[in-house]
C-alpha cells in the first residue's frame, strides 16, 4: 500500500512498470522544483 | 484507472495544467503559486520514497546470488604448460628457449631504453649464464678494451663493490670515445654464448628430462594435447553464468535493456539466427542453437584476433612465396657468415691482446673498435640469414597458417622486427602490446581456422565461416563477418546465449532488468 491517500497496491504493477513509476515521479518532482518563482525584492508589487 | 502508473500519469497532467493556468503576476499570487507547488511536491515526494522503499524490498527479494569463480588454478596449469612448450618446441634451439634472442632483440634497440634499463638487460644476460653454472668474470668480456673496462665497473656494481654513479661516469667516458659500446657488449655477449653453447644445451635437456618426469610430457605433442585440455576446462570454468551476465549488466558491459521481449534488437537477433520453423519454447533446439552459437562465437574471436596480425601474415607471404615454390633448405650463407665472424673475431683478439700490452696505444684501440664495428654488422646480417635458414627448414607451399605462427613465435627477435616493420611502430612499449596480442593468438592450441588453413592460398574466412554455420541451420552471411558487422553478429550471439543461460537458471530476463534499473535508483539515493 502506498499511504492514507492514494491507496493503490504497488504489487500489482510489473517490474517494468515500477520502475517507470519511479522515475516519473522523480522527474516531476524535480519539474515541480524547477517551478518554483524566486520573488525579486524590487521585482513583482502586490496590487 | 487501473493502476498507480496510469493514476500519476492522469494526476501529473492535471496538476501540470493547473499550474500553468495559475497567476504568477502579483506577490500573492507568486506566494499562492510556490505554495501549490510545494504542496504538490511534498505529496510527491511522499509517493517517491514509498516507491522507493517497495523498489529496494523488491530488490533484496530478487537478489540473484552471486557467485565468484576461482578461475586462478586453470590459469597457472595453462601458464606451467606455455612455459614447458617453449622448452620442448621443436622450432627454435637453446638459445631462444634459453631467451637470449628475446634479450638480443632488447639489447639491440637500446636506444629507445633509458641507462637503467640497459644495465637490466645486461643483468639479465649474466643471470641466464648464473643460471647454467658460468660466472662471468671481467676476464670474459674482452671484445674491446672499452667493453672491458665497462664491464669491470659493471661487475663490480653488481657484487656490491662499487657504486652505479661510478658506472655512469665510466659510460660517460667511455661513450664519446666509442658510442657503439652498447653494441659491442651484445656482440661479446653473443660470443661468450656460443662458447658455452654445450652447457646451454644441457641446461636446456635438464629441463625437458624433469618437466618429462614431473608432469609425464615426452614430447612436443604431449604438451600441445595437455594445453588443448587445459585451455577446454578453462573455457568451460569460465562460462558466463547468471551472476556473471548480471554483474557485467550492472557493470554496463552490455546493455540489459535491449534483451528485453519487446527490444527491437532482441527479436532481430531472434530473427538473424533462427529459422521461424523453430520454437522459441523449444528447450532441447535451444540448447542445441546455443551450443552452435558458442561455437560460431568461438571462431569469430579466433577470426577477429587473426585479422589484427594479417599484416604479419602479408609479410611472411611477401618474403618467403617465390621460394616456398623452390624449397629448398639453404644453410650456406649462414655458415659463410658463421666462419667470417669466427676468423674476425680471432683477428680481433690478436689486436686486443696487444692493447692490454700497451694501453695508451690510441691507434690499436681505434683498430680494435673498427673492427667490432664491422663485426656488430656481421652479426645483424648473420640474424638474418640464420631466420631465413630456420624458415626454409619447414617453408613449403602447402604450409598453414599455424606453422607460420609458429615461426614467428618461436623466434621473438624475428617476430618483432617483423612487428616494428609491418605496424611500423617506433616504441618499444607498441612493440610489446603487439606481441602479446600475437602471442595470446598464436599460443592458443584451440585455434581452428589457422590450423588449417594455406598461409600462401587466398582463402575467403568471412565465406568459410557463414557456409559453415549454414549447414547447421543458422542464418549467417559472409557480408556479417566483415568489419563493424562482427561486433553486431557477437552482441546477437551473446544475447541469444545470455537469455537461454538466464532462463535455465530459474531467472528471467525482466528481473535481471529490474535488478539493474533499481540498483542505478538505489546507487543514486545511497549518495
Amino acid at each position: 500500500m502506498l499511504n492514507e491517500k492514494v491507496d493503490f497496491d504497488l504489487s500489482l504493477l510489473t517490474l517494468e512498470d515500477l520502475i517507470e513509476v519511479y522515475n516519473k515521479i522523480e522527474e516531476f518532482v524535480e519539474f515541480l522544483d524547477g517551478s518554483k518563482i524566486v520573488m525579486e525584492e524590487k521585482g513583482e508589487k502586490d496590487e | 484507472m487501473n493502476n498507480f502508473l496510469d493514476f500519476i500519469n492522469n494526476d501529473m497532467e492535471v496538476k501540470k495544467t493547473l499550474l500553468s493556468s495559475l497567476p504568477t503576476k502579483t506577490k500573492t499570487n507568486i506566494k499562492k503559486f510556490n505554495e501549490t507547488v510545494a504542496e504538490f511536491s511534498s505529496k510527491y515526494v511522499t509517493y517517491r520514497n514509498s516507491v522507493y522503499k517497495y523498489i529496494n524490498a523488491k530488490n533484496k527479494s530478487l537478489k540473484i546470488k552471486t557467485t565468484s569463480k576461482d578461475l586462478q588454478a586453470y590459469m597457472d596449469n595453462i601458464n606451467t604448460l606455455q612455459k614447458i612448450r617453449k622448452f620442448f618446441n621443436p622450432y627454435n634451439t637453446y638459445y631462444e628457449k634459453m631467451g637470449f634472442d628475446e634479450l638480443a632483440y632488447r639489447i639491440s634497440n637500446y636506444y629507445v631504453f633509458n641507462f637503467d634499463s640497459v644495465d637490466k638487460i645486461i643483468h639479465e644476460f649474466i643471470d641466464k649464464f648464473e643460471l647454467v653454472g658460468i660466472t662471468l668474470t671481467e676476464k670474459d668480456f674482452d671484445y674491446t678494451y672499452y667493453v672491458n673496462r665497462y664491464m669491470k665497473v659493471f661487475l663490480n656494481v653488481r657484487s656490491g663493490k662499487d657504486t652505479l654513479e661510478n658506472l655512469n661516469k665510466t659510460f660517460e667516458e667511455i661513450y664519446w670515445v666509442n658510442p657503439d659500446l652498447i653494441g659491442h657488449i651484445e656482440i661479446n655477449f653473443r660470443k661468450l654464448i656460443r662458447k658455452y653453447n654445450k652447457k646451454f644445451e644441457d641446461y636446456v635437456k635438464k629441463i625437458r628430462k624433469d618437466y618429462s618426469r614431473d608432469y609425464y610430457i615426452e614430447n612436443y605433442r604431449d604438451c600441445i594435447k595437455k594445453l588443448e585440455k587445459a585451455y577446454e576446462e578453462f573455457a568451460k570454468a569460465s562460462k558466463e553464468d547468471v551472476s556473471d551476465i548480471l554483474t557485467k549488466a550492472l557493470n554496463g558491459e552490455f546493455d540489459i535493456s535491449q534483451y528485453l521481449k519487446t527490444n527491437k534488437f532482441r527479436q532481430s537477433a531472434y530473427s538473424s539466427f533462427i529459422s521461424p520453423d523453430i520454437s522459441l519454447e523449444d528447450k532441447a533446439s535451444m540448447e542445441k542453437i546455443c551450443m552452435t552459437l558458442n561455437k560460431l562465437g568461438a571462431n569469430l574471436k579466433e577470426y577477429s584476433q587473426y585479422l589484427e596480425i594479417v599484416p604479419m601474415l602479408d609479410e611472411f607471404r611477401k618474403q618467403y612465396e617465390k621460394q616456398a615454390s623452390q624449397n629448398d633448405a639453404n644453410y650456406n650463407e649462414m655458415k659463410a657468415l658463421e666462419n667470417v665472424i669466427r676468423k674476425k673475431e680471432a683477428e680481433l683478439e690478436k689486436i686486443n691482446k696487444k692493447v692490454w700490452k700497451k694501453e695508451d696505444n690510441r691507434s690499436l684501440k681505434i683498430e680494435s673498435v673498427s673492427m667490432a664495428k664491422k663485426l656488430y654488422a656481421l652479426y645483424k646480417k648473420y640474424d638474418g640469414e640464420y631466420i631465413k635458414a630456420q624458415i626454409s627448414e619447414v617453408l613449403n607451399i602447402n604450409m598453414t597458417i599455424a606453422e607460420v605462427l609458429d615461426l614467428y613465435y618461436s623466434f621473438d627477435y624475428f617476430k618483432k622486427l617483423t612487428i616494428q616493420t609491418v605496424y611500423k611502430v617506433n616504441s618499444y612499449n607498441d612493440v610489446i602490446e603487439k606481441s602479446d596480442l600475437f602471442d595470446e593468438f598464436a599460443m592458443n592450441p584451440t585455434n581452428i581456422i589457422a590450423r588449417g588453413l594455406s598461409i600462401f592460398e587466398d582463402n575467403n574466412i568471412p565465406r568459410i565461416i557463414a557456409n559453415k554455420y549454414k549447414l547447421n541451420n543458422i542464418q549467417i552471411n559472409e557480408e556479417d563477418i566483415v568489419g563493424d558487422n562482427i561486433s553486431v553478429l557477437n552482441s546477437k550471439i551473446s544475447l541469444i546465449e545470455r537469455i537461454n543461460n538466464i532462463e535455465n537458471s530459474g531467472a528471467t530476463v525482466e528481473q535481471i532488468w529490474f535488478l539493474v534499473k533499481s540498483q542505478k535508483i538505489l546507487n543514486q539515493e545511497g549518495k
